[in-house]
């Protein structure tokens, strides 16, 4: 099934809403569904930066497990992690805590460890090598962290993946879920372009750039349509535009991509109601939403129950992607 | 020898950032330029000579000097490997930075060969048999793989995964074959160490010429940077080892590139110095300051195997080089007091007693101190220089009388010449930048008997100074 609905992504990222959410057999399903259908995989994951390597060499044995032929980039530190027989095809200059990053070639079926870059040009130098070995398909081991929401800045589809390990409460967990798939699903704006500027407000089709809000609040008060926010949006970068929230009555607010958005689901709400809503320059596919009903810390949901609220608030949501249980993908 | 400032402060910094180098091993070499001794004369001509034929290759070849960039631009540093050949097992990445390596060494060596014949100690050589050791196969490819073919027990071990490999494919993984495919794994992992000690041991013999042919890429990258700049800029190769300095024309591209950003140009400065005390007067803001830098940057470019900006250039091998001047840039360097600038002279002087040739340079010696004594410190520079046999010496000061004991004495001409009417219509209306149109920055070898041009209260009036001052000067 999760093969149909990947079709023609060409660069797919998978991204846990937390640890033990079921994102590695969600990727286990993907790599053997692809490599049965003889396509050349190439492997990467997002950098943990500033993680210490026995944090992630002493967790389990790595479980993403791939077929010969399959491209893998990761911190030369981590090779020995994996098992598999390997032909080094590229050292890539580019560092981790754990080593440089470097390119092989699985030359037998095996386990590997991923440990990738967490610049997005450094990752996006990474696929592109991906692809230059003959891959035919990325696929991006991704993860939310407070510096970041994953990979859309990179990869044409998101798979989220969300588990009873999040929250004790499942109705957290469903709500968050449905948040974070409403950041990946925001409409595309459309002839707006990336700008220099940290504010740009446009006006009448004109655009006034400028470093802070307060600079803008002429063009603002004469009601703009689109005020366009370069970097990252967080609950600070909320608070000032609640701030001024009557001159935003009917302006559409711009980001430049989901992964720029730091902010928690409240203040989103509030900005909603007054604003002419929230866009970004680069959209990204929300391909599915997986649920894992299985907690590491013991507190299991009903597995029904859960597919289920996550699904009604995905609707409420406004976000249209299927849920799916992880056991089934 | 002058510090990290003073080779910022003269533009040295300037030429070595605008080489441009492909390799690590090139950018290593042009951090710190070698600085050719006295008695390396021939180490430096070898090192022009190579210049000189590069120059003429961009020019005349210059699609294989292309070729040859391209083929250097990929080249890694990876003597750390090499020299860890030594001591352990190389990891599979930096095995397969060696074979890498070698591989660029198979393109690079005959595209070098071509222009080897003319060039003087440089060589670069094709290591075929200990890229057989680390390519049994044969492939020339640029990855990586420890080969079946090094080790029977490997290849078996491989055989046996992949069958083990096929069989869960085909049946699923149980516990058994998950079990026996782990230890596999594990051996495979035992033996493709052991198989690298074996090639490690293999290649050992091979270090020394890697080192050699990593190095010989950084002496032709670092010749070629200079050649391609020389060419870039119209530098000239100077003929060093002369007993005079002669230099026509010289200019400075630091220098050029800020006049040119403000629309003006560098006016080009032509001397000569022998032994003993050569002497610049001129007025403030003539440029003796810009003179002294030009000479100091074409004397340092010339010892480390340069081009020299400049129509012509004779240059002798100089062992040390000195500059004493109160600029920004020197300032952090401590001589901005009087004590210090005196230490400084002291500690150079003593220095260089010995020393087979000299070059030292001082821009408004003595500056800190009364005139009437200052001028008395500056003449005692000028004789002790003249008595010393090894010592080029450059002083440039406004103070009077010191130009008399000069072997040569050039002036800046200044505003001497200019008209001033024309200068005040100007000030009027651009400011005092029009000064700049009106000053005649040409160095001109003048009689020891000329005095100091006397610009400072033409300037003040040019500058508009209130007459309520200006008035009540009295000469």
């Amino acid at each position: 099934m999760i093969y149909e609905l990947i079709g023609g992504v060409k660069t797919l990222s998978v991204i846990g809403m937390c640890k033990n959410a079921g994102k590695t057999t969600v990727l286990n399903s993907i790599i053997s569904e692809c490599e049965s259908r003889g396509e050349i995989l190439g492997l990467t994951s997002i950098g943990r930066d500033g993680e210490r390597s026995d944090l992630v060499t002493n967790t389990k044995k790595p479980e993403i497990f791939v077929r010969e032929g399959a491209v893998i980039a990761t911190a030369e530190g981590l090779l020995k992690e994996g098992d598999i027989s390997r032909e080094i095809l590229m050292a890539t200059g580019l560092p981790t805590p754990m080593g440089e990053i470097v390119i092989v070639r699985a030359r037998s079926a095996g386990y590997v460890q991923l440990g990738g870059a967490s610049i997005t040009e450094h990752q996006k130098l990474l696929r592109d090598r991906l692809f230059s070995f003959g891959c035919t398909r990325v696929l991006i081991d991704g993860a939310i962290s407070r510096k970041s929401l994953g990979t859309p800045a990179l990869a044409d589809g998101v798979i989220l993946s969300s588990g009873a390990s999040y929250d004790a409460d499942v109705r957290t967990t469903a709500e968050d879920t449905a948040f974070i798939a409403r950041l990946f699903s925001l409409p595309v704006s459309k002839g707006t372009e990336a700008l220099s500027a940290r504010y740009t407000a446009i006006s009448g089709g004109e655009a006034h750039s400028a470093d802070s809000l307060r600079e803008l609040l002429p063009v603002l008060k004469s009601g703009a349509e689109k005020l366009v926010m370069r970097g990252a949006v967080t609950d600070n970068s909320v608070k000032e535009l609640l701030n001024i929230g009557k001159l935003l009555n009917g302006t559409i607010l711009v980001a430049e991509d989901a992964s720029r958005l730091l902010f928690r689901a409240s203040g989103f709400e509030k900005l909603m109601r007054f604003t002419g809503g929230f866009e970004v320059l680069k959209g990204t596919r929300l391909i599915a939403v997986t649920v894992n009903p299985f907690s590491a810390y013991g507190n299991h949901y009903d597995g029904n129950d859960f597919k289920e609220r996550v699904a009604s608030a995905l609707e409420r949501a406004g976000v249209t992607a299927p849920v799916m249980d992880v056991k089934n993908v | 020898m002058f510090d990290s400032n003073q080779l910022s402060s003269i533009g040295f910094r300037w030429v070595t950032d605008n080489t441009e180098l492909l390799t690590p091993y090139g950018q290593e070499l042009a951090r710190h330029p070698r600085y050719y001794g006295a008695d390396e004369l021939d180490e430096l001509k070898a090192e022009q000579h190579n210049i000189g034929e590069l120059m003429t290759a961009v020019r005349e070849d210059t699609a294989q000097v292309n070729a040859l960039m391209r083929l250097m631009m990929p080249v890694k540093d990876i003597r750390r490997s090499i020299s860890a050949l030594d001591e352990r097992t190389l990891t599979e990445v930096e095995l397969f930075e060696v074979k890498r390596f070698l591989l660029e060494l198979e393109l690079l060596a005959p595209q070098i060969d071509k222009l080897s014949a003319r060039l003087e100690g440089i060589s670069v050589t094709a290591m075929p048999k200990a890229l057989d050791i680390i390519d049994p196969d044969g492939t020339r490819s640029p990855s990586f793989y420890v080969s079946d073919r090094l080790s029977e027990k490997l290849s078996a071990i491989r055989a046996e995964r992949r069958r083990i490999d096929e069989q869960m494919k085909r049946d699923g993984a149980s516990d058994e074959l998950s079990a026996r495919r782990t230890l596999l794994a594990a051996e495979e992992e035992d033996e493709n160490a052991k198989v690298r000690t074996e090639l490690c041991e293999r290649l050992r013999p091979y270090r020394a010429r890697l080192l050699e042919n990593a190095a010989a890429i950084g002496r032709l990258d670092f010749a070629l940077g200079k050649a391609r700049l020389a060419e870039r800029l119209g530098a000239v190769m100077p003929e060093v080892g002369a007993d005079v300095f002669e230099l026509k024309g010289m200019t400075n591209p630091r220098f050029a590139e800020a006049l040119s950003d403000k629309g003006r140009s560098f006016v080009p400065v032509s001397m000569e110095l022998t032994r003993g005390a050569v002497v610049i007067t001129g007025a403030n803001m003539g440029g003796k300051s810009v003179a002294i830098k030009t000479l100091a940057l074409n004397a340092m470019l010339a010892m480390c195997g340069f081009a020299v900006f400049a129509e012509s250039a004779r240059i002798p091998m100089i062992e040390d080089m000195f500059i004493l001047s109160e600029d920004r840039e020197d300032a952090m360097s401590g001589l901005s007091s009087f004590g210090g600038e005196m230490k400084a002279f002291d500690a150079m002087l003593r220095a260089t007693e010995k020393s087979r040739t000299v070059l030292v340079l001082l821009d408004e010696f003595a500056r800190g101190t009364n005139p009437h004594e200052g001028a008395a410190l500056v003449r005692a520079a000028a004789r002790l220089f003249n008595a010393r046999e090894n010592t080029y010496a450059v002083l440039a000061t406004h103070f009077d009388g010191v130009a008399k004991l000069a072997r040569l004495h050039y002036q800046v001409a200044g505003l001497r010449n200019a008209d001033p009417e024309k200068l005040l219509m100007g000030i009027k209306g651009r400011g005092a930048d029009a000064l700049a149109d009106h000053m005649d920055y040409g160095l001109y070898p003048v009689s020891p008997d000329e005095e100091p041009p006397r610009d400072a209260v033409k300037i003040i009036k040019a500058l508009g100074v209130t007459e309520e001052f200006s008035g009540l000067i009295d000469i």
